[in-house]
C-alpha cells in the first residue's frame, strides 16, 4: 500500500482484503482486480456516474471498459492513468499494464465534454 | 524519477496525447485540473485541483506541494492554463517557462495588439470597446470591413466580420450575448471587452513553433486552403507543408518570431495565425501554447516523436534530437458543425476511412450532445486525419472523406 493514500476507497479495499486473509485459497489475479474494482475504484467513479468493467486479465495486462459518465469523458484518461492504473499497480504488483478498450466515441453521457476552450 | 505537472482542464481535447507523451518520456506525472478528479482523495499529491482563474493561489498551492515532493517541470496543455502555468513555474523557479506577464498578454487580444504595434509588427488598425458601449455609436468610429472579436476567447469563437454599420451592430449584440454566458464571464476582467480590427484580406496560415531561450524553431507551417473571409471564421482544413513560396514562408517565420519577442514569449510552444497578401505578412494572433483540438496528431518529428513529446522534453530540459518534421505531407480537417441541434447519428465512417491517405476519423461529439455552430459554439464534431506524398493529395483526401460522412442532427425545438 502506498503511504500517500488517504482514507477512502482503498481503505475499504484493505479492510476487505484483511477480512479475506483467513481464506484458505489465495485469490487469482483476476479476482484481485475485480475486488479492487468492486471495493475501491467503482465506488469512486460512481460519484461521476461512471462504471469500470473488467473485461479480462491476460498475462500481466488488465483490460477495462469504461461506461456511464466515464465513457467519452474529457477526464477519462487522467482517471485511468493517474487513478485506476496507479491503484492497480500499487495493490497488484503482478499487473504491469492496464488497457482501456472503451469505445469512447459511443459514450452518450460523458461527465466532461471537450471543447475548444 | 523527474516529476512533471500537467495542467489539464477537464474540457481539453489534449489529455490523451500529453499523457502518452509523458509515458514515452518516462516521467512521473502530477495532474492538475480545475475540478476534482474522482481519485483526488486517494492521490492528493498526484491529482490536484487548482483554481485556474486564480494563478497566485494555484501557484502557492503547488509550491507547498513541491516543498514535500519536488516538481521539475510544469506544462499547460492549452490556452486556459498558460497563465497559471507561468505563475506556477515562477513560484517553483523553473527556467523553461514564459513570464506571467507574457502569458497574460497572449490571453488578451487587445493587450496583444498593443504590444505588437509598439514593437512595429504589422498589425491592422484596431479599437477596444466594452459591452456597456453603445454599438450604434461604436459603429460610427470604425472602418469597414472590420472584424469584431472578444478579447479573451480562442478558436474563432465570437469572431464576426462586419461590412456595414448595421452588420456591426448585429455582431456587437451577438458577441455581447456570448460574453454574458457564465463560463465566459468568469474568465477575467477582459471578458467584458470587444476588440474591433480592420479585416485583413489574404491567405491564412498557422505556424507551429518552439521557443528555446527566445529563439524560434519552426515545427510546421500549415496552409488553410478554405477561404476565411467571414462572416464567421470557422477553421476547417490544415495542411503541411505549406505550398507558399520559400521566401514567403521565411517572412512568415520572421514575423512570428518578432511577434513572440514583442510579447515577451521566450520558452515553449507557440501557435501563430498569420495572413499573407500583396502588402506582406500580417500577424493575426499568437498564443503561448501548441495547436488545439486533436490537430497535433498530424505532426511527427524525427523518428516518430509527437509534438507533445517535444513540448515535454523542452520543459524538462531534456535533449530533443531534432525539430525536423517528417517528409510526408499531412493534414487535418476540423469537422464543422453545420447547424444547431442534437447529434442523433453519424454515418459513413467506414467509407471515409476507405479514402486513400485517410489515417483516422475521430468523432469527438457524442450522440445526444447539443451542437452549437460558430460563432457561439466551442466544439467540433470531430477530426479527419490524412497523410500523403503531396499537400494537394492530403487536401483532396480530407475533402472526400468529409463528403462521405453524414451527420444526422435533430433540430432543437423553437
Amino acid at each position: 500500500m502506498g503511504g500517500v493514500l488517504a482514507a477512502g476507497g482503498l481503505s475499504r479495499y484493505n479492510a476487505a482484503k484483511e477480512a479475506s486473509m483467513a481464506d484458505v485459497k489465495e485469490p487469482g489475479v483476476k479476482d484481485k482486480v475485480q475486488d479492487l474494482l468492486d471495493t475501491a475504484i467503482n465506488p469512486a467513479v460512481a460519484a461521476h456516474g461512471g462504471y469500470i468493467e473488467l473485461i479480462d486479465v491476460k498475462d500481466s495486462t488488465v483490460y477495462l471498459r469504461m461506461s456511464g459518465g466515464c465513457q467519452g469523458c474529457g477526464a477519462a484518461d487522467v482517471t485511468l492513468k493517474a487513478g485506476i492504473e496507479r491503484m492497480i499497480f500499487e495493490e497488484i504488483p503482478e499487473i504491469t499494464e492496464v488497457l482501456d478498450v472503451t469505445d469512447h466515441a459511443a459514450g452518450e453521457n460523458p461527465y466532461y465534454t471537450p471543447s475548444k476552450g | 524519477m523527474r516529476r512533471l505537472l500537467l495542467l489539464i482542464p477537464t474540457t481539453t481535447y489534449r489529455t490523451e496525447d500529453f499523457l502518452e507523451a509523458a509515458r514515452k518520456v518516462g516521467v512521473e506525472i502530477v495532474v492538475a485540473s480545475e475540478r476534482p478528479n474522482t481519485f483526488a482523495g486517494e492521490f492528493p499529491d498526484d491529482l490536484l485541483t487548482l483554481d485556474f482563474a486564480d494563478p497566485v493561489k494555484a501557484a502557492a498551492q503547488v509550491a507547498d506541494l513541491a516543498r514535500r515532493r519536488p516538481i521539475h517541470a510544469v506544462v499547460p496543455v492549452d490556452d486556459l492554463t498558460t497563465v497559471v502555468g507561468a505563475a506556477v513555474a515562477a513560484a517553483l523557479g523553473l527556467p523553461t517557462s514564459n513570464t506571467v506577464a507574457a502569458a497574460s498578454t497572449t490571453r488578451n487580444k487587445y493587450r496583444m495588439r498593443e504590444a505588437l504595434r509598439a514593437a512595429g509588427v504589422p498589425t491592422p488598425p484596431y479599437a477596444r470597446f466594452t459591452v456597456a458601449d453603445d454599438p450604434a455609436a461604436a459603429a460610427g468610429r470604425v472602418g469597414y470591413p472590420c472584424v469584431l472579436k472578444p478579447t479573451v476567447l480562442a478558436a474563432s469563437r465570437g469572431v464576426i466580420r462586419a461590412d456595414t454599420p448595421a452588420e456591426f451592430v448585429a455582431a456587437f449584440g451577438r458577441i455581447r450575448a456570448i460574453l454574458a454566458t457564465p463560463e465566459v464571464a468568469a474568465l477575467d476582467e477582459g471578458a467584458a471587452e470587444i476588440l474591433v480590427e480592420g479585416f485583413v484580406p489574404g491567405r491564412e496560415v498557422a505556424l507551429e513553433g518552439l521557443l528555446q531561450a527566445g529563439a524560434l524553431g519552426v515545427l510546421a507551417l500549415f496552409d488553410k486552403p478554405d477561404p476565411l473571409d467571414g462572416p464567421f471564421f470557422e477553421e476547417t482544413i490544415y495542411v503541411t507543408p505549406s505550398r507558399l513560396p520559400t521566401a514567403v514562408q521565411g517572412a512568415i517565420a520572421d514575423t512570428a518570431s518578432r511577434a513572440a519577442d514583442a510579447l515577451g514569449l521566450r520558452e515553449g510552444p507557440i501557435h501563430a495565425e498569420l495572413r499573407v497578401n500583396e502588402a506582406g505578412v500580417w500577424l493575426i494572433e499568437v498564443a503561448g501554447r501548441s495547436i488545439g483540438g486533436l490537430c497535433s496528431r498530424t505532426l511527427r518529428f524525427g523518428t516518430g516523436m509527437s509534438l507533445e513529446e517535444i513540448i515535454l522534453r523542452h520543459a524538462l530540459g531534456l535533449d530533443i534530437a531534432t525539430l525536423a518534421r517528417e517528409h510526408a505531407a499531412a493534414g487535418v480537417m476540423m469537422i464543422p458543425i453545420p447547424h444547431r441541434g442534437v447529434l442523433a447519428e453519424v454515418r459513413g465512417q467506414d467509407a471515409a476511412m476507405a479514402v486513400p491517405g485517410i489515417e483516422d476519423v475521430a468523432i469527438t461529439a457524442h450522440r445526444g450532445q447539443e451542437l452549437v455552430p460558430l460563432p457561439e459554439g466551442s466544439r467540433y464534431l470531430g477530426f479527419i486525419f490524412a497523410r500523403g506524398d503531396r499537400p494537394e493529395q492530403v487536401e483532396a483526401a480530407l475533402r472526400e472523406a468529409h463528403r462521405r460522412l453524414e451527420f444526422e442532427i435533430t433540430p432543437l425545438p423553437a
